[in-house]
Formats: structure tokens, C-alpha cells, sequence
């Protein structure tokens, strides 16, 4: 200890005149710069605090500027420095004198421009108030200061400063160089960060800020004690560097580890998941799952007999359904073919059956995408089969890019020719199709264009339209034909579902709208004939909306293979599935559930196997009897 | 004859510039051994190998029988070293060097201290960078000496020192050495072949990065042949044997 002490006292006497120079002129110099300064808008504003930050500042640029670097600098005479070297067992003692010393500065000299600060304050007539700022969003939250958060922050890269200068020939651009360290690591840690947005949450990881002085002690130390043994700054660069690296080694690999987690997520440990997709057979499900909530999704392929996952792309890549042009707006299907944007009019393909992608051209002046007559011929085969859109009188519609295909249920096709010119985009309304942007609507049943209303809730039956005159007051118009339209009173203040068949809708009061219960009804615009659907007791039908595997809608509510239509309904937390029986019109409860806040609502997948269904709950697919309530998780599997 | 110093196989390097290759060499105990070479002959490097300030690129280094980069602090408690150029922080002054050498060395003298300073006229208070080269080899060499050492490494102390001053530092040289009972061992790297002559038991001669000649003064310039011997070393061996012929008596 007292040999610590005589180098902690020769390092006061190597650097004493350097630091009563500093403090004296720089202070000095703050003292004038801060009295004649303009005091305009935010200086003078809470000037004091002002004043008060910069003089700490300058005590502790003192120490990082100035006593750090030396600490090295200053052992270097005429030759090298060989003299601390070749005294007996010198180099620990000498290490923790300079530790001692450091430790006394840090202390000492930011100390000193608060003191210093807060007589020059004072002195002009000043306080400090506003120092500390909070704001309050139910807890407190102290609000930083950002030139005493920037010294804090230099404060703790004090050792690195240190450690670099050793390894610097002659003690020289300590500063510089442990600046270029900082930013070597940091580059590594920007490009694992960028790759891999959110990995580390800094939060979590707070604690490490306290590492980092220590760490940067403990290589200065073996750069120094053993570095300088028999070597100079080139082996004491190497026994830091090797230091740095077996340091960081834990938290590098750490991160490493969590940045494979990140973009190879393991199908066990899945915590988030989201479905986009699956294939008519069932066998694959397109999703995106992360293995941390904080994470960005990756895409990938679901094998839902298996369990098993496999990756589609990086990070942030959505695939769309919709592949030839014009497309249905929506984000999720029952389908095989899907794509995904690319840079320089390139779009890719995938084919989720396969799990095969291919790179295709996006033609911007014609706006389709070029593809193989063969690729182009498989994919409007899917479209025809997956189609949803019906014209009312028993013939599946689809619709290309130049004609609107019927097909009669003896399989005749039938070709009307449009022309729908540079629209695109286009959305399912009943018994035809109306285009994003646009006032016209296709009446698949007419064949034709017709005007629609400026509104987005119209729904097209076979031989009327009812729509609202204004989103959200739920008052309905029926037209019929080309007559003008009417009030329709049956109707007020309920929500239309869906076609039931091609002249009657399903319309329902949700009871939280109401004071009273809810009611369903089938509602016929062309008699003005309203049918009630029985609810059954116990049905929590405060919100209703349709229920279809993978929301895949179409003209008509989509019928599972019973014939049964399907609501979701909840009320407060407690939630369903429910069934409307064809025929009998029975409603029955398929599926209850409880949903808690923050829940995600379950959603069907499909019903192919009934009464096994398959559905996409919280954070699971799983095969759930509804009349069994058996329960089977394909995904994730344990 | 016990050995304080054995060196086997040295090699050191600066970079891929070879200095020792192959040094093979020991120092008996309680004698006064003259390393004479060439500037650039390894001299100074060997002074470092044996104070552990440099590591050895191969071979061995053993100083009172340990390895000076390993057992540091038991080699150089029992060493004094004065460099060539003192070595020290420039704003010190004598006083400040030795209270700060004080604690470092158990066997620390401050009586002899004391009486060195006032033999040799050191100047307490002057800073070492407003020294004279003079002034600040007699520092060193006290200091060197306060810590009454086994081993005492001089390297080329009387170098650049004007006549009156060479002397003093050589009387303070060999004081230290009749001194007592103490048996001092003492390495002198030097080319100036008077000064060996007058304290030299034996002499080495570096060359090529190796030991060329080891021996007495007088077997050292006996065995020699002039044309094998570097050209300003011919010039100092032959100053020597002219001096030794001349003189009385050389030795110790």
C-alpha cells in the first residue's frame, strides 16, 4: 500500500503543474465566455443550470483529456518509459498509485467546477434550479440532462482511455485511439443491431454500463502490469487486445447466439406468431414467429404435420396473396401462390406448397408481373379453384386482368371482357367487386359496370344494392335496379354480415350498442321480408363479426361443410364461435373461449375436417373437436 | 567461482533487426567486468535483458540464478543500474528520486546516501531535466548505490562526461566497490578502453552479436589480432595496453 501511495504521490507531482495550469485557465476562460455570452432564447433561460453543466464538464474533459492520457504520457523520458519497468516489482504498485490518483481526479476535479460553477452562479445573480426536471405519466420519471449524462457516460469510458493510451507508441492519441476502439465495437454491435432490429432491448441490458469501466480497469491493468514486463506497447497491446477479446467473448457470443435465435427461430421456442396463410390441403401454413416479443417476424413455412419450420426470407418480408392483377385486398387467404416486393421491379414468387421462389420482373407500364406462360397458367389455376366470388345464379366468378370468367356448375366458362384500365386494387362486395379509389362497381350478376354509392359498405345482391348514405350512422338505402333509393327502416341501426344467399343478408344488433339484447336477421332488400334468427341463451353477443377460415371472404358468408355459417362473437371476456344451421337457422355455441385483456382472438384456419377444426389461438395452431372440445397443438410443438 | 549472471543461447531482436544471436556469457561474482563494443554492438540491449525491461527472443536470461522478466522483484532489489542518459521523470529532482526509490529497495542506505551525494556533489534541489549530463550520472550512480546492491549495471556512465567529472563518477564507482565487506559484482558497458583498464578484472568484447573475446584485459589484447579486431577498436585496445604498460597498477 505505501508503495501505491508514493506513486500515487508521484503522479500528483508529474501532472500537478499541467492540472493548476488547466483549472486555472479554463475555468477562467468559462468564467468569461459564460458573462459575455449573448443571453438569448434557452441560454438564458435557466442559465444557471447552463453554467453549472458546463463547469462539471470541464473538470471532467480535465480528467479524460488530460490526467488519463498522462497517466501513461508521463512515464515516457528521453528513451522509453523503462524506468517504472526496471524498479523492483514496480508495475502493480505503480498500476494502483495511477488508479488511486485517477480515482481522486475523477472525484477531485469535477467536484471542483461544481464548486466553481455554483460561485460564478451565484455571483451573477443566478440559481439552478431546473437541474432536475421530471414529468409525470403516472410514476415519476427524472428527465436527464444531457451534458452531465455525456460526462457520465465519458466518466465510465475513463479505463478505455487509459488502456488505449498503453497501447499507443509513447502514451501518444490515447484519446483518439480508444475513440477508434469504441467505434469498432460499436460498429459490431450497429451491424448485428441493424440486421437484427431490437435484439438487445437496452433496458434489459442497463447493467452492462457498469461493466464497461470495469472491464476497461481490468485490461489497463494487464496491458500495463504484464504488457509493460519485459515488453513495451506492442505486447501491451497484445495482452489488452487478447483482454478486450476474452472479455467480450461471453456478451459477443451471447449476442450471437440470440442473433441466430433471431432469424433461425426454433419451432419450440416460438412466442409470437402470426398466420398469414395455408394451402388448400391444410399441409403448410405461412407465418411469420419470432422467438422474442420485441423481435421483427420472420417468414416462414409451416409443416403442420410435422411441426417442423422453415425459413422463407429475412427478417421484415411479407408475402401477399394477390399475384395476378387485379387482386382482392386482403392480407391473408387459403392459397398456394404468394409474393413479395423486391428491390429494382423484381418481385418473388413463392410457391408455398413447394416452398419454391422464384425471382420474376415486375413490368411497370403494363403493371403485371412477367412471368412463364407455365408458372402463369399453374397460378390462375389456383386463383380459379380458390375462388370465392359467385354471381348469384350458381356460376363461380373470377376475375383477370382483361375478362371476368363465370364458370356454370357444368363446368362451362364464359368470358366477359373488361376494361378496368389502371385499376388494381379491388375489394369483394357481395355480388360483385369495387375497385380501391374508384365510385364503379362490377355487378357480377348485370355483368357490367354500374355507379356505387361514395360510400365503402354497399353490398351487391342479385337484384338490388343496399348501402349506407354515411359511414358509421348505420342507416341503410336500398336500390333496386335502376330505381332511386329508399330508406330502409328493417334494417336501422344493425350491421350487415354478409350475403346469406343472393337476395338475403345477415344483418345483427350487437347488444352493447343497444340497451337490450342483440338480434340476428335475414333480411331480404328486394320484399323488404325480415326473417329472426334465434340466439340462443348464454351466446355473448355484444360484438359479432363473420368467421371464415383464414377471413378468405367472398361474395356469399362461406358455409362449412355442414352448411353451417359461423360467427365469432364475444362480450366482455367471455367469447365464441357460433354456428347458423342452413336450414333450420339454429344458432349453436361451437367454440368458448375467455379472452383477457391483451389477448389475441383466436381465428379459424379451417374446417375441412369437422368437427375437427383447425385454428390460429393466441399463439398456438391447433386441431380443436368442437363438439369434444379435444384439443391438439401442431404448432409449436414441444 | 559462484556465477551471478548466465546468459545462454541470447537472441534479441528489434523487429527482424538481430542485436544478440547465440550470446553465450557469465559474470562471476565480485568482479569488475568491462562489456567493450562498438555503439550498436548490444551493449545497452544486454543491460535490458538483464533488468527484465526486455524479453528475450530466445535463450535464457539468469540473474542471481532467476529469470529477471519473471522474479522481478527479487532480481532487482539486489541490482543498481545507471543508464547511459538518466532514465528518470525529468521534474525530478535528486531529493524526489530518492524518496521515491526509498521504499522500493529493503536494502536502501540513506547514511550512504547522504555521504555519496556530499562525496559526488549532487545537487538536491535541481531538476533533472535543468541537469547537467555530469550532475545527473553522479545522481544516478547514487542512487544506484543507496540501494547497496550485489550487482551493479553500468552502462557507458562515463560517456560524454568531461575530464574532471569522468573522475568523479569513476572514484564513486570504485569507493562503492572497496566498501566494506560487501562483495559487489559489477557489469560496465563502455568503449573506452582507459576506463577499463583501470577497473576491469575482465573484459568482454561484443561483436557480431555474440562474446568475441572474454578474459583479462591483458588476455583479451594478447590473443587479439589486429586485423580481426573492428578499426575504432583497434584505436582504444591500443590506448589501453599503452596505459597499462605505463601504469602501476590497474587493478582493484
Amino acid at each position: 500500500m505505501s508503495l501505491a501511495l508514493t506513486y500515487c504521490w508521484k503522479e500528483w507531482r508529474a501532472q500537478r503543474d499541467l492540472l493548476v495550469a488547466y483549472t486555472l485557465l479554463v475555468f477562467a476562460c468559462l468564467c468569461l465566455c459564460l458573462y459575455l455570452a449573448p443571453r438569448h432564447y434557452w441560454f438564458e433561460e435557466g442559465f444557471g443550470v447552463h453554467a453549472l453543466s458546463w463547469f462539471v464538464a470541464v473538470g471532467v474533459i480535465g480528467v479524460v483529456a488530460f490526467v488519463v492520457p498522462n497517466l501513461v504520457r508521463a512515464e515516457f523520458t528521453s528513451k522509453d518509459d523503462q524506468f517504472v519497468r526496471r524498479l523492483p516489482g514496480a508495475l502493480w504498485p505503480a498500476f494502483f498509485g495511477k488508479l488511486l490518483f485517477l480515482v481522486l481526479a475523477v472525484v477531485t476535479l469535477p467536484l471542483l467546477g461544481l464548486a466553481a460553477g455554483e460561485a460564478f452562479v451565484f455571483a451573477l445573480g443566478h440559481n439552478w434550479e431546473g437541474l432536475y426536471t421530471w414529468s409525470w405519466d403516472g410514476s415519476v420519471t427524472m428527465k436527464p440532462l444531457m451534458v452531465p449524462t455525456i460526462c457520465g457516460l465519458a466518466l465510465l469510458w475513463l479505463p478505455w482511455v487509459w488502456a488505449a493510451g498503453l497501447w499507443t507508441p509513447g502514451g501518444r492519441l490515447a484519446l483518439l485511439a480508444s475513440v477508434l476502439l469504441l467505434l469498432l465495437l460499436g460498429i459490431g454491435v450497429f451491424a448485428v443491431e441493424r440486421q437484427s432490429p431490437g435484439i438487445v432491448s437496452l433496458q434489459h441490458v442497463s447493467w452492462l454500463w457498469w461493466l464497461v469501466p470495469v472491464v476497461g480497469l481490468v485490461v489497463a491493468a494487464l496491458s500495463f502490469a504484464r504488457g509493460r514486463r519485459g515488453g513495451g506497447p506492442l505486447r501491451s497491446a497484445r495482452i489488452g487486445l487478447l483482454t478486450t477479446c476474452i472479455a467480450i467473448l461471453p456478451f459477443g457470443s451471447w449476442l450471437g447466439l440470440r442473433a441466430m435465435h433471431y432469424h433461425w427461430p426454433k419451432s419450440s421456442q416460438v412466442v409470437q406468431l402470426q398466420v398469414n396463410g395455408i394451402t388448400m390441403d391444410d399441409h403448410f401454413a405461412l407465418a411469420h414467429v419470432t422467438e422474442n416479443e420485441d423481435w421483427s417476424p420472420v417468414s416462414v413455412r409451416v409443416d403442420l404435420r410435422t411441426g417442423a419450420i422453415q425459413k422463407l426470407g429475412g427478417i421484415e418480408r411479407y408475402w401477399w396473396p394477390g399475384v395476378l392483377r387485379p387482386a382482392l385486398t386482403t392480407h391473408q387467404k387459403r392459397g398456394r401462390y404468394w409474393k413479395d416486393w423486391g428491390e429494382n421491379s423484381q418481385v418473388r414468387l413463392l410457391d408455398l406448397q413447394t416452398a419454391e421462389q422464384s425471382t420474376l420482373q415486375f413490368d411497370s407500364k403494363q403493371k403485371r408481373i412477367l412471368m412463364p406462360d407455365e408458372l402463369r397458367a399453374a397460378v390462375q389455376r389456383d386463383l380459379r379453384a380458390n375462388t370465392r366470388m359467385r354471381d348469384g345464379r350458381g356460376n363461380r366468378v373470377w376475375v383477370e386482368r382483361d375478362a371476368v370468367s363465370y364458370e356454370s356448375p357444368d363446368g362451362v366458362v364464359e368470358r366477359v371482357v373488361w376494361d378496368i384500365g389502371s385499376m388494381r386494387g379491388m375489394r369483394c362486395v357481395g355480388l360483385g367487386v369495387k375497385f380501391l379509389g374508384e365510385d364503379k362497381l362490377f355487378d357480377f350478376a348485370r355483368r357490367e359496370f354500374v355507379d356505387g354509392p361514395k360510400t365503402k359498405a354497399e353490398t351487391v345482391l342479385r337484384d338490388s344494392m343496399v348501402y349506407q348514405p354515411t359511414v358509421g350512422l348505420r342507416e341503410w338505402l336500398v336500390r333496386r335496379g335502376d330505381e332511386e333509393p329508399q330508406v330502409c327502416e328493417a334494417i336501422k341501426g344493425m350491421s350487415i354480415l354478409g350475403l346469406w344467399d343472393a337476395d338475403r343478408l345477415l344483418a345483427c344488433r350487437y347488444s352493447h350498442t343497444i340497451r337490450g339484447p342483440g338480434s340476428l336477421v335475414l333480411f331480404s332488400p328486394g320484399d323488404g321480408k325480415v326473417e329472426e334468427v334465434a340466439l340462443p341463451q348464454g351466446l355473448p353477443f355484444g360484438w359479432v363479426e363473420m368467421a371464415a377460415p383464414m377471413a378468405h371472404f367472398g361474395s356469399l358468408l362461406q358455409r362449412d361443410p355442414d352448411g353451417c355459417v359461423w360467427l365469432h362473437c364475444r362480450q366482455g371476456s367471455r367469447a365464441c364461435f357460433a354456428r347458423i344451421a342452413a336450414k333450420s337457422l339454429e344458432v349453436s355455441i361451437a367454440l368458448p373461449y375467455r379472452l383477457d385483456q391483451g389477448d389475441v382472438e383466436p381465428r379459424l384456419m379451417s374446417w375441412r375436417d369437422l368437427p375437427v377444426v383447425l385454428v390460429h389461438d393466441q399463439k398456438q395452431i391447433a386441431r380443436v373437436n368442437i363438439k369434444t372440445g379435444e384439443r391438439e397443438v401442431l404448432f409449436p410443438r414441444k | 567461482m559462484n556465477d551471478i549472471v548466465t546468459l545462454s543461447g541470447l537472441e534479441m531482436r528489434y523487429g527482424r533487426k538481430r542485436v544478440l544471436e547465440g550470446f553465450e556469457f557469465q559474470l562471476h561474482a565480485g568482479l569488475v567486468t568491462v562489456l567493450l563494443g562498438q555503439n550498436g554492438s548490444g551493449k545497452s540491449t544486454l543491460m535490458r535483458a538483464l533488468l527484465g525491461v526486455l524479453r528475450p527472443h530466445k535463450g535464457t536470461v539468469r540473474v542471481f540464478g532467476k529469470d529477471p522478466v519473471v522474479h522481478h522483484k527479487d532480481v532487482l532489489r539486489r541490482v543498481g543500474y545507471v543508464p547511459d542518459v538518466p532514465d528518470v521523470y525529468p521534474w525530478m529532482n535528486a531529493k524526489d528520486l530518492f524518496k521515491f526509490l526509498a521504499p522500493q529497495y529493503p536494502t536502501w542506505n540513506k547514511l550512504r546516501c547522504s555521504e555519496l551525494c556530499a562525496q559526488l556533489d549532487v545537487p538536491m534541489k535541481t531538476r533533472f531535466k535543468a541537469m547537467s549530463r555530469g550532475q545527473g550520472m553522479k545522481t544516478m550512480l547514487v542512487a544506484a548505490l543507496s540501494s547497496e546492491p550485489d550487482l551493479l549495471l553500468l552502462d557507458e556512465p562515463f560517456a560524454g562526461l568531461d575530464a574532471l567529472v569522468r573522475e568523479e563518477v569513476l572514484q564513486g564507482v570504485l569507493g562503492a566497490l572497496k566498501d566494506g565487506d560487501r562483495e559487489i559484482t559489477v557489469l560496465c558497458a563502455t568503449h573506452e578502453l582507459d576506463i577499463a583498464a583501470r577497473i576491469a578484472d575482465r573484459v568482454a568484447v561484443l561483436q557480431g552479436g555474440g562474446v568475441h573475446q572474454h578474459g583479462t584485459l591483458a588476455e583479451v589484447l594478447g590473443e587479439e589480432e589486429p586485423a580481426q579486431v573492428p578499426s575504432g577498436l583497434q584505436k582504444v585496445l591500443a590506448t589501453a595496453a599503452q596505459r597499462i604498460a605505463t601504469q602501476e597498477e590497474v587493478t582493484v
